[in-house]
Order: structure tokens, then C-alpha cells, then sequence
């Protein structure tokens, strides 16, 4: 099995948030690949630099990241297109960032990882591990 | 007297060729340079560079002098014991600042292996209880930009260990904030509006 993991997943992670030991037992598989979506390192550098990092220290813990994971899904034109077939099909307003993170899900038939309830809305399509869900 | 002398002993040393040759390149010297520089034949030079014969102690000060190379960085102390290499398998990613600073590549764990027929090679013994690598270990390999001889290999650490070090890194910054519902709502913000009918 295969997990990609959501910024909000990643960010529970590194800041030791609720569902951070949840993630922590996912790296520590030794079985399947663990991904991320290239969207994710410019939201989490993004969100680290929000929070006091400067952008050499959050691009370090990004780094560090991803030695870690197996790869950085890029936004291709699958993507893209995968990104919109989920965001007509949503059952609630979809953000493109989670749209763009969810379609890299699919494309690469990896289970989502993530703390955003926006994603609720795509559950029936994609498959998904809630860490608020418990 | 004369530049050099046999390879004899228990402990046999030898130069490390690869440093020498890659500095000796770096600093624009030949083999005739070296020679000239340090007032012995070119044939001295020769032999010390092909591995034939081994510089006495005043010509190996001289080297090192001449090029800025410490004695561990010149000399190479074969280790008794070894253990093989088994798995050379390699991560994506490397980050740039977790690898090996080249000032620490020259320690005292230093020899010469040979690569085999099969392109395995042998890690020091001591090298190898130093850095904790055992069976399945994984190693980083990476050609070093600029050289034709150097290689900076990197232990890479099991992905949980590595993930168990950063699990919390990034709370020393704002460590009240909820960092997790920011980002929900930095989301919803950028992507306003409502689901059309």
C-alpha cells in the first residue's frame, strides 16, 4: 500500500500536532512508498515561514522531508485533469491545493493522509486515511 | 640519500594516490613540477605515483608542505580487517546539508580496497562500527562535482529514524498556534466562494 501524504498531515508531523504519531507509524513501514505531492513543499514552506522559519530553515526541514519519502509527485497534466474530474464530483467545495493533492492520490492509487476535512467531500473517490477521524 | 624507499614493514603505507593525483591537478603540477618543486628526478616522482615505492619521511613532509595535505591525508594505513559491502542501493534525495563535511571525510578510518569483478567494494572495519553500518544498510554515493577521483558516500538513515527526528522540529516556532487549522483555513480562504449548483 502506498500513502501520499496531505500538507496538513505533514504539518501535524513536524509540529507534533494530533495525528503526528499516526504519521510517524506510516514512516516507519517498511513496506510501499510514501509520496508527496510537489504542492505540498511550497504550502508547507509557506506555512513554516508563517509560523517564524526563515525560508532557508523551512526549505531545510523540507529537505529533510524528503529523504524520507520515495517521491515528489509532480503537477502534471494528469494531474490536472484528475484535479478537476474531483472537484465536479466533490460533495462539498473542493480548494485547488487539496484538489491538486487529492488527484495526485488517485494518479498514483496511494491512500491520502491528511487533517483537512475539506477532503470529506472527495471520500467516496479517493481513499483516504482521516487522522481527526481517529 | 635517496627519495625513496621500498614498501617494507608490518604496517605497510602507501600514498593515497587519488588525493595526491586529484590535488596535484587542482594545484596545475605534473609529475615534472612535483619533481622540480621538490628537487628530486622525475623518475622518484613517478614511482611514488604509480605506487612502486614510498617518499622517505623528509620528501612526504615536503609533499604535504607543498600541496597543504596533512599526513592522514597523504598516507594511507591499510586496516587488517573489513567487512563487505551488501547493499548499495540509493534514496532520491539527498539533502545538501546532511552530507559529510570534507573536512571530516579525512579521519583516521582510512584505506585502499580494491573493486571486484562484481564492482563490490570493502568498508574499514572501523569505519563501519563508527557509523553503526551493519547488513542492509543503505549508502548514498555521489560523484564529488569538479573531481574524477573522489566519491562522498553517506550513510542514509532508516526513513522511521529520520522521520522521528523531525516529528516536532518546527515547534520551537509560534508553538501556541495550531498550525494544522491554519493552513484549513488558509485553504478555504484562497479558494472562496461556493460549490455552483
Amino acid at each position: 500500500m502506498n500513502y501520499i501524504f496531505d500538507t496538513s498531515a505533514l504539518l501535524a508531523h513536524v509540529r507534533g500536532e494530533p495525528g503526528a504519531e499516526r504519521v510517524q507509524q506510516l514512516f516507519e513501514r517498511e513496506e510501499g512508498a510514501l509520496l508527496i505531492c510537489s504542492v505540498s513543499l511550497a504550502e508547507l514552506a509557506r506555512r513554516l515561514r508563517d509560523l517564524g522559519a526563515s525560508p532557508e530553515e523551512a526549505w531545510t526541514q523540507i529537505s529533510d522531508y524528503l529523504q524520507a519519502v520515495d517521491e515528489v509527485v509532480p503537477v502534471d497534466q494528469k494531474v490536472a485533469h484528475e484535479s478537476d474530474r474531483l472537484s465536479v464530483s466533490a460533495t462539498t467545495r473542493l480548494p485547488l491545493v487539496d484538489a491538486l493533492i487529492a488527484a495526485a492520490a488517485c494518479t498514483r492509487q496511494a491512500v491520502l493522509v491528511h487533517r483537512d476535512s475539506h477532503m470529506r467531500g472527495v471520500a467516496g473517490v479517493v481513499q483516504q486515511l482521516d487522522l481527526d477521524a481517529g | 640519500m635517496a627519495d625513496d624507499m621500498p614498501h617494507c614493514g608490518a604496517v605497510q603505507m602507501t600514498l593515497n594516490l587519488p588525493v595526491l593525483r586529484d590535488t596535484l591537478l587542482k594545484a596545475g603540477l605534473n609529475q615534472a613540477g612535483l619533481a622540480e618543486r621538490l628537487k628530486v628526478s622525475r623518475e622518484a616522482v613517478s614511482k611514488w605515483l604509480s605506487g612502486e615505492s614510498f617518499p622517505q619521511p623528509d620528501k612526504l613532509l615536503r609533499i604535504g608542505v607543498l600541496l597543504r595535505l596533512t599526513f592522514e591525508q597523504l598516507v594511507v594505513k591499510p586496516e587488517p580487517k573489513a567487512i563487505p559491502v551488501v547493499s548499495a542501493g540509493r534514496r532520491k534525495m539527498v539533502s545538501p546539508e546532511a552530507l559529510t563535511p570534507r573536512a571530516s571525510r579525512t579521519s583516521q578510518c582510512s584505506m585502499r580496497t580494491t573493486v571486484t569483478t562484481k564492482n563490490m567494494v570493502t568498508i574499514p572495519a572501523a569505519l563501519s562500527r563508527q557509523l553503526g553500518i551493519a547488513p542492509g544498510c543503505q549508502l548514498d554515493w555521489e560523484s564529488v562535482a569538479g573531481s574524477q577521483t573522489e566519491i562522498r558516500v553517506r550513510v542514509v538513515p532508516k526513513r522511521g529514524e529520520l522521520a522521528r527526528r523531525l516529528m516536532g522540529s518546527a515547534r520551537r516556532w509560534s508553538p501556541g498556534r495550531d498550525a494544522v487549522r491554519e493552513l484549513i483555513e488558509e485553504r478555504a480562504r484562497e479558494d472562496q466562494g461556493e460549490k455552483p449548483a
